[in-house]
């Protein structure tokens, strides 16, 4: 039994088919990630294995605990970061905010629970003070003390770093993998491609309400078309002109155009080629490793198309 | 101007895409001068004959404060968590349901209690007012109280969780209490139609016991309210709550 299975998990509303047979499991320790564009379905996913939304076929559940029939026990088990900074009462100190929580979670010795988590977090001298003077970046931390009150063997954090600054990204994402470290299984949404290269054992690529790709980062980018990418700066780029894959704006009117290849070194020559003959000027042309990101990008287009 | 006459139109827009905004507009217009409107005719002659006007009208009022704190309490702070955005995370939690619903509403309770203590103490105080009741038919008739004003309160939530904003739905529930329990005047004075509703409503017998009425039958009318209004609130809110989670509608607002 993994910490977390999911199994032809499936969501409609009305006619829409939000969630479509979705099956997969998390170990204990491993960091899971669920991947996808806007309207993908993983909001609709993570809601469900929260027990905040019912599904309408299919079964997941936490720590052997089916969330939709043993639901109380399926929250005892899982510690959940949803909708961010919102998620706390800004008038209540942090302290207080845990105290609260804790309470909720039947917590023994909720007090010194509440000061070890918030020193953990690196809140303690802040403790005391109404969470309406935090940054963003404390208040994330403060989203994820609360989901560890209860020592849960699950955690699932929904974007736990949207919003925040460099640093405190880094900060957060060192927490999440010495938890993961401590054998905690976390269930991570993220939009963003790096963290998730970086944090996650498995990722499972979500499209159109199905699961379009599920492995390791690693194996992912090996998968893709080719072994390699083209990447092409070019200034003067529209969205007309006949080049591959899309252009992302890097500043200074200037555009990055990332071509998958099985042969860069054949690929790279006929793309500056083409993009000279069409009024765009090459800045800067090189063969790159691929990146979780240039995986997301073609899976979730295929899987949009499909 | 253009800004100006945007901001007007934005308002309207938001306003009536809750459904329960035409009750406002229809029926407190006239709900809110009915009161008055009885309270003069029984001063001009058609009431009952309370030999102290004063202490029938706080009393009323007193009660009236208490339960209109209360019982919106329970709605009142779910809508407060969905606006906020900490729904979700209280409801991802494994306490239970109604905990969560009733703990804003216990606080709000204790305190609607100690501001009639107040109001009552400083009528004496500044109006001379005799409270009509003895204390122990007070604390009697408010213990009485407390799981009918639960149960009204777990039906408002209800409708919170089903159609969020719910302000006019609220306002029509205040003031059919306010009108037709004899807050101000006696019921006595009401059309009959309006007795009838007042005589639905578990307010009037608290409102009759307090001020000299038989309070042995309004309490045991009071008993038989809490039971029906707290299982109505329940299994209401239990239905709602079900149906919102399988729409996919908990945190929405």
């Amino acid at each position: 039994m993994h910490p977390v299975e999911v199994s032809e998990l499936t969501k409609r509303f009305g006619e829409r088919l939000a969630v479509d047979r979705v099956s997969f499991h998390a170990a204990q320790g491993e960091v899971f990630g669920l991947l996808g564009p806007n309207g993908a379905g993983k909001s609709t996913t993570v809601r469900m294995l929260c027990g905040l939304l019912l599904p309408t076929t299919g079964v997941a559940s936490i720590s052997g605990h089916d969330v939709a029939r043993h639901a109380v026990a399926a929250r005892h088990c899982l510690g959940a970061v949803l909708g961010g900074e919102r998620s706390l009462y800004w008038k209540l100190t942090g302290r207080e905010n845990l105290l609260y929580f804790a309470a909720l979670y039947g917590v023994a010795a909720p007090r010194r629970r509440a000061a070890d988590v918030l020193e953990r977090m690196g809140l303690g001298d802040r403790a005391d003070e109404l969470v309406e003077r935090y940054s963003t970046g404390m208040k994330q931390r403060l989203a994820l003390a609360r989901c560890l009150l209860a020592e849960p063997a699950v955690l699932l954090l929904d974007e736990p770093t949207a919003g925040l600054d460099p640093v405190s990204a880094r900060l957060l994402r060192q927490e999440v993998r010495s938890l993961a470290a401590e054998g905690r299984t976390v269930l991570l949404t993220t939009h963003y491609m790096e963290e998730a290269d970086e944090l996650c054992d498995r990722v499972a690529f979500i499209a159109g309400g199905r699961i379009v790709a599920l492995d390791s980062p690693a194996v992912l980018k090996r998968r893709l078309g080719g072994e390699s990418i083209c990447r092409l700066e070019v200034a003067g780029w529209r969205p007309d002109l006949p080049l591959p894959g899309e252009a992302v704006a890097i500043g200074d009117g200037r555009w990055e155009l990332r071509v998958p290849a099985a042969d860069p070194a054949a690929e790279l020559p006929r793309l500056v080629d083409a993009a000279s003959r069409a009024g765009a000027t090459v800045l800067r042309c090189e063969a790159v490793e691929p990146t979780l990101e240039d995986v997301f990008l073609v899976l979730a287009g295929q899987g949009l198309r499909g | 101007m253009s800004a100006l006459l945007a901001g007007a139109r934005r308002l309207i827009l938001t306003r009536f895409r809750y459904s329960d905004a035409w009750f406002f507009y229809l029926l407190w217009p006239v709900m809110f001068p009915a009161a008055y409107l009885f309270t003069a005719g029984a001063l001009a002659g058609g009431g009952q004959g309370f030999p102290d006007y004063r202490a029938y009208i706080v009393s009323g009022t007193l009660l009236w404060m208490w339960v209109n704190l209360t019982c919106w309490s329970t709605g009142g702070a779910l809508r407060q968590e969905q606006t906020g955005g900490t729904l979700e995370t209280n409801w991802a939690s494994p306490a239970p349901r109604w905990a969560l619903l009733c703990g804003p509403a216990v606080a709000d309770i204790g305190l609607g209690l100690v501001a009639m203590a107040i109001g009552a103490a400083e009528s004496t105080l500044l109006f001379h007012v005799r409270w009509p009741a003895s204390w122990a038919v007070t604390a009697a008739v408010l213990a009485a109280s407390v799981p009918w004003v639960l149960g009204v309160g777990l039906c408002l939530a209800a409708l919170v969780f089903w159609a969020k904003d719910v302000a006019s739905m609220v306002n029509l529930v205040r003031g059919l209490f306010m009108v037709a329990c004899g807050i101000t005047c006696p019921v006595a004075v009401l059309p009959g139609w309006l007795q009838a509703v007042g005589s639905a409503l578990p307010m009037t017998y608290a409102l009759d016991a307090i001020r000299g009425g038989p309070w042995g039958a309004d309490l045991a009318r009071l008993l038989a309210f809490d039971l029906g209004l707290l299982a109505l609130g329940a299994i209401l809110f239990a239905a709602v709550e079900r149906s919102v989670r399988r729409r996919g509608a908990v945190g929405v607002y």
